[in-house]
């Protein structure tokens, strides 16, 4: 009961407080909790960001959406056609393509390395992956039987000095330029550079692709198998239903999804957690001392006020509710003048704007989840910014507070 | 007033009150073992020099201090040993105190500052309201109630604060040095409203005065020097 009536008179004293009192002050106490929150967001939104465009980068240059590979206890997929066209049957599967390692090393004049060389559809393969559409120099393959090649950047080097990659690459081979690569089984063959591509994804770059017509005509073992089979489905998300679906044939192949794949990037997002970890709660810290100086302040400025108070008999618990209850309203409109600010300025700006990454431009990214847990870490730091100063602002002695 | 033979009920009693601020060397005896007790209805002037101990006292039967020694007993119970959550209560709903100073809350209008403490009291708003209305009205500023206290003359904020510390219908009114602040007319009207509210509402009025002309509203009349009572007389 004595609880509710000082809500209730907590609540009228912190009303009028706002309405009434210092509106510079309120309107700054809000800006920087507005500030806070949207700076809250901000850093994981782009660690969002950035981790989103690495698993995109990683889904439309390396694994697509499922990658179908050998068991075990076999090397390639035997009867590679037949699970193709079973995959491609699958609801919610949009293109499926199938790769062999035809070879392992290519050399160009007196620069070698080794280098997967796959054997790929070429149409089938440009509607899974979006390697064919990021071409720098010359045109992905042509199916059929030919003698042409397409190297990644990493591979060609294709006179890129200043590429990372371009010390360990052929460094300076173009379209047109022949190339000898080091087949499955050992025979070498000449093949004529018909492109040269560079995506965004370094790792994705480091690839050589030649047609399945052309693989098997040079190597007949690899006829009907395939080192792995990737998968497109139609969204994210998908990939569960998919896997289960296939995994009914009963196989000797295994399936994992882009998101079992991409373990090799969690280290990175990792990181970045641990990064947005200590720059929240520097922002939070920051919050809680802004928001106990504001009170603080007031409280001081207020001493004999609150001394008024206790003497006409409020109680020291109204007192207290009546700055925390300050502290709700300041975060309240804080966290909402703030998401406005991100939603409205932030967001719209860096769509407009990236921000330029090695891994390509990246732009923010915010879930609900995270919004809701910033305001609610943002209230309770606002709570105990308020709650400390306020919890002992009502213990003076009140002999002190009205006459100190 | 205070006479230990009085037949009148004794609304409040002192008890060898003593309040010794500081310690060793450098302590201060402002009160040195008063004793006297007020009737039910009564209006005290507690009047004395400045450094008397006047207010001193008043603090310590308003319970906004603790004595160092000796009681104060409230319809015959010792309120000096309670608990602050327990004397905070006996300040809103049985004590009611005024300030020289008027204290009214900067951010309320005038009514708003009269009802407060009868909200603390789980009075409804509405009705706490009329009742804010009502004194206003008794004491002449039913058409000031919507104001703030900066938008208020020196009086009117005493008149405001007397209406304050009546809201809860207390059984004792402290008032220190109502007229302290005030010139002579505004003082004339707070002091009238005191002894209105002595009479028609039957409060029992404690006020302390450096004003000997302020006697003349008072039915009793304690005289302070130097922590202790030199004279005590019924009017």
């Amino acid at each position: 009961m004595t609880a509710l009536r000082s809500l209730r008179v907590a609540a009228f004293l912190s009303r009028r407080a706002i309405t009434r009192g210092n509106r510079g002050i309120v309107i700054l106490t809000i800006a920087m909790m507005a500030i806070i929150y949207a700076e809250l967001m901000f850093v994981p939104s782009l660690i969002q960001g950035a981790t989103n465009e690495i698993q995109q980068e990683l889904r439309e240059y390396v694994t697509a959406s499922i990658a179908i590979t050998p068991s075990h206890s076999v090397p390639t997929i035997p009867n590679a056609a037949t699970l193709l066209h079973r995959v491609r049957s699958t609801g919610s599967v949009v293109a499926a393509t199938a790769t062999s390692i035809a070879g392992s090393e290519v050399s160009f004049g007196s620069h070698t390395n080794s280098w997967p060389v796959l054997a790929v559809d070429p149409a089938s393969y440009a509607r899974t992956f979006t390697t064919p559409r990021s071409m720098i120099e010359g045109t992905f393959l042509d199916p059929g039987v030919n003698d042409e090649i397409v190297l990644g950047i990493g591979i060609a080097g294709a006179g890129k000095t200043h590429a990372s990659t371009y010390e360990s690459s052929l460094q300076n081979v173009h379209v047109g330029d022949q190339v000898n690569v080091t087949l499955s089984g050992g025979r070498t063959h000449v093949f004529t550079v018909k492109g040269i591509y560079e995506t965004d994804l370094a790792e994705a770059n480091t690839n050589a692709f030649i047609s399945t017509a052309t693989a098997d005509s040079l190597v007949p073992a690899l006829r009907g198998r395939a080192s792995a089979i990737y998968v497109r489905t139609k969204q994210i998300g998908d990939e569960e239903a998919v896997i289960h679906e296939l995994r009914g044939d009963g196989r000797h192949v295994t399936y994992r999804s882009w998101e079992t794949l991409s373990s090799s990037v969690k280290e990175i997002t990792g990181s970045f957690d641990t990064i947005k970890s200590v720059l929240n709660a520097v922002s939070l810290i920051v919050a809680a001392i802004a928001v106990f100086i504001v009170t603080y302040v007031d409280l001081v400025n207020k001493r004999r006020t609150i001394g008024i108070e206790r003497a006409i008999g409020i109680s020291g618990r109204a007192i207290t509710l009546n700055y925390l209850l300050k502290a709700v309203v300041f975060t309240f409109f804080g966290v909402l003048f703030g998401a406005a600010l991100f939603f409205g300025g932030a967001i719209p700006l860096v769509r407009r704007h990236p921000f330029q990454f090695p891994i390509g431009p990246v732009t923010l990214s915010v879930s609900s989840n995270e919004l809701r847990s910033d305001a609610v870490i943002l209230l309770v730091v606002a709570l105990l910014g308020a709650l400390v100063p306020a919890w002992r602002a009502v213990r003076i002695r009140l002999i002190d507070a009205v006459w100190g | 007033m205070q006479g230990s033979g009085s037949s009148r009920t004794p609304a409040l009693e002192v008890r060898d009150l003593s309040r010794i601020y500081g310690t060793g060397d450098i302590a201060v005896r402002a009160l040195r073992g008063v004793s006297f007790h007020v009737a039910s209805g009564d209006m005290v002037c507690i009047m004395g020099k400045s450094g008397s101990g006047k207010s001193t006292l008043l603090r310590q039967l308003g319970l906004l201090d603790a004595p160092s020694s000796g009681q104060v007993l409230l319809d015959g119970v010792d309120v000096t040993r309670l608990r602050e959550s327990h004397r905070r209560v006996l300040r809103l709903e049985h004590l009611g105190y005024v300030f020289q100073e008027y204290a009214l809350l900067p951010e309320l209008t005038a009514e708003e500052n009269v009802y407060l403490p009868s909200l603390m009291s789980g009075t409804p708003l509405r009705q706490a309201r009329l009742q804010a209305r009502e004194l206003l009205a008794m004491l002449d500023l039913e058409n000031r109630a919507g104001h703030r206290p900066s938008e208020l003359s020196g009086g009117q904020q005493q008149r405001v604060a007397i209406a304050r510390a009546l809201i809860n219908r207390p059984a004792v009114l402290f008032a220190d040095e109502p007229t302290g602040n005030l010139d002579t007319e505004s003082s004339e009207r707070v002091m009238t409203a005191l002894t209105r509210m002595n009479d028609e509402l039957g409060v029992t009025v404690l006020f302390v005065s450096h004003d000997s002309d302020d006697q003349r509203f008072a039915k009793s009349l304690i005289v302070l020097r130097d922590g202790e009572i030199v004279s005590d007389v019924d009017r």
